[in-house]
């Protein structure tokens, strides 16, 4: 196998850095913050930040419209938010892969269905279908993780099938066959192999997605469902206190643009650095 | 070039078909829907009574040949939360959401497709530099993040437009905005990125030694074969818009479609639902198949192929 000559530029790597402090404050957020997201606080309503007038020292970032401490809810919500997008890439990208490399390998009736329904998927757009799930199955931090895994993994098939088709030409893998070589060794040593640097960077550049997806549906309602928290649905309880509270929509905001960037940015020095096509453009 | 015709048409009536009966499968999946429409104590002659009246006592079989017979008849049945005929619900507010959605894809074009090729034209110029930034802040804000800002700054702020409902044309100004932003910046990203693999082709050197003038050469040697991609992505992005246009009717409380459907989700209003899906994806599949012929007229090569 290929060594990869990874040298991280120092501007990816600070960018590495932080995507990597977020995710792990946040995913400790339930031992740093062992409390009842959903106990409220009638008496502390929509106390601003500490920093600014008629802020208390005890809520750093205020409360929110049911006097729950703020800074609290980002790091939950955040956390949340991660969490779906992450497993749902996780699940998209298995089951893209899965019958992608089988529609590529097998051809036949079997890359038909699949590729029938990978066109049907991609002419709904994912909130509708989503909806629909919502709708029949309810709505919950791991539905939403399924509804959105099982939405995004079309275009993971597409790409796996298109590369395995071409690798299926190539003449290594003719020799391989000629060697005598097994198909599960094949499958492992030649596919997975050449296939993963597209996969990673395209499972790279779907997580933002996937985190839009998420914050998009959370905020409609039809997401992740209070007492629990997420981005979006900060944003969406935030929007009515604009006036005199727009810290509470804005923050959460900021945070999704925060860590998209972050994600999109690293994706693109990630398909600069593993596709030669795009290496001397 | 006929028979590229008939296998794109047979194609998408049966996508039509299929996602029609895979919506009618999974609504019918969750179960009697009198459960959550009546209240606990409800008796059993009243819940037989409800279903009767909403069709649902039927067996399956006719169910479904009814519904997909509705698509000529045009009629879906009743709004569980309404209780007014589907397609009357859709009728009121196809209106609004038709001209915002078309506005704001004629809008993203007329703007995108230019930004893209003057960025190209002139790649990493402070101009193109400018561009990418906005598009890549396009891509990465939410459309509903975008939305709240402009109702904070517009409506809270300078006080200038109304921030939600659609009685005057006012209303539709940042609606248009939340929505048009997104699909400028992904049509603007395209575009450049289009017309940057042209720029580099040969053919328009042999164009520029024949004397052809620069302008002549980039907007119509290069610029007609960068648009080839873009028309495809265009076709594929009006499902995103729609998508947007879900979460940005529901920011402004605009009443239209996307709202509606929204808010069916919520009630579990399956017939609504159904009737929704159908009508986005129907769009979605017929202007796509659209883009597939133009596509053969653009394209000799694909022509020829078929």
């Amino acid at each position: 196998m290929r060594m990869l000559n990874l040298r991280i530029p120092p501007f990816i790597m600070v960018l590495i850095i932080m995507l990597f402090l977020i995710t792990l404050f946040t995913s400790l957020s339930p031992v740093l913050f062992p409390i009842d997201l959903g106990a409220t606080n009638l008496g502390a309503r929509l106390i601003p930040p500490s920093f600014m007038n008629g802020g208390t020292p005890s809520h750093f970032l205020g409360t929110d419209h049911l006097g729950r401490d703020f800074l609290i809810r980002l790091f939950y919500g955040t956390k949340n938010s991660l969490l779906v997008a992450l497993s749902s890439m996780l699940i998209a990208t298995f089951v893209g892969t899965v019958l992608g490399v089988l529609a590529g390998l097998y051809r036949g009736p079997f890359d038909t269905i699949v590729s029938f329904l990978t066109d049907v998927k991609l002419s709904v757009p994912s909130i509708i279908i989503a909806i629909v799930c919502a709708a029949v199955f309810g709505s919950g931090k791991w539905i939403l993780v399924l509804i959105i895994g099982f939405t995004g993994y079309p275009t993971f098939t597409r790409l796996v099938r298109g590369q395995t088709i071409q690798l299926k030409e190539a003449n290594f893998m003719e020799c391989s066959r000629a060697l005598g070589a097994s198909k599960m060794r094949i499958l492992f040593e030649h596919v997975f192999t050449n296939i993963s640097s597209p996969l990673i960077v395209h499972a790279t550049m779907r997580f933002s997605s996937f985190i839009l997806l998420e914050s998009s549906l959370s905020f409609l309602g039809i997401g992740i469902q209070p007492p629990d928290v997420s981005l979006g649905l900060l944003v969406s309880a935030g929007r009515n206190y604009l006036i005199n509270s727009w810290w509470l929509s804005i923050a959460p905001s900021v945070i999704i643009v925060v860590v998209v960037v972050l994600v999109s940015l690293i994706g693109d020095w990630l398909r600069d650095l593993l596709d030669p096509k795009y290496k001397n453009s | 070039m006929t028979r590229f015709i008939t296998t794109r048409l047979i194609k998408a009536i049966f996508t039509v078909w299929f996602i029609l009966t895979l919506v009618f499968m999974i609504t019918r999946l969750s179960g009697d829907p009198t459960q959550w429409l009546l209240p606990d104590d409800a008796t059993a002659a009243v819940r037989a009574q409800l279903r009767e009246s909403l069709g649902l006592d039927k067996p399956l079989g006719l169910q479904y040949a009814q519904y997909l017979s509705s698509l000529f008849t045009g009629d879906m049945g009743k709004s569980y939360h309404y209780l007014r005929p589907v397609g009357e619900l859709f009728a009121e507010r196809a209106g609004p959401t038709i001209a915002l959605g078309t506005i704001s894809f004629v809008l993203a074009i007329v703007i995108g497709v230019p930004i893209g090729v003057v960025a190209a034209v002139h790649r990493n110029s402070l101009l193109d530099r400018i561009t990418m930034g906005i598009s890549i802040a396009g891509y990465t804000i939410p459309n509903f993040v975008f939305a709240i800002l402009l109702i904070f700054l517009f409506s809270l702020k300078l006080r200038l437009l109304p921030s939600g409902g659609m009685s005057s044309p006012q209303h539709y100004i940042m609606p248009l905005l939340a929505l048009t932003i997104d699909s400028v910046a992904g049509i603007a990203r395209l575009t450049r990125g289009s017309m940057l693999d042209v720029l580099r082709q040969d053919y328009l050197d042999s164009a520029r030694a024949k004397g052809v003038r620069e302008r002549m050469v980039i907007y119509k040697h290069a610029l007609r074969n960068a648009l080839i991609p873009v028309v495809t992505i265009i076709g594929l992005h009006l499902g995103t818009l729609i998508g947007g246009a879900v979460v940005i009717e529901t920011v402004f409380a605009f009443p239209g479609i996307g709202m509606l459907i929204v808010q069916a989700a919520q009630y579990r209003d399956f017939p609504v639902i159904q009737y929704g899906v159908m009508l986005v994806s129907t769009t979605v599949i017929v202007v796509n198949l659209l883009v597939d012929l133009s596509y053969g007229f653009l394209d000799p090569r694909i022509r020829d192929n078929f």
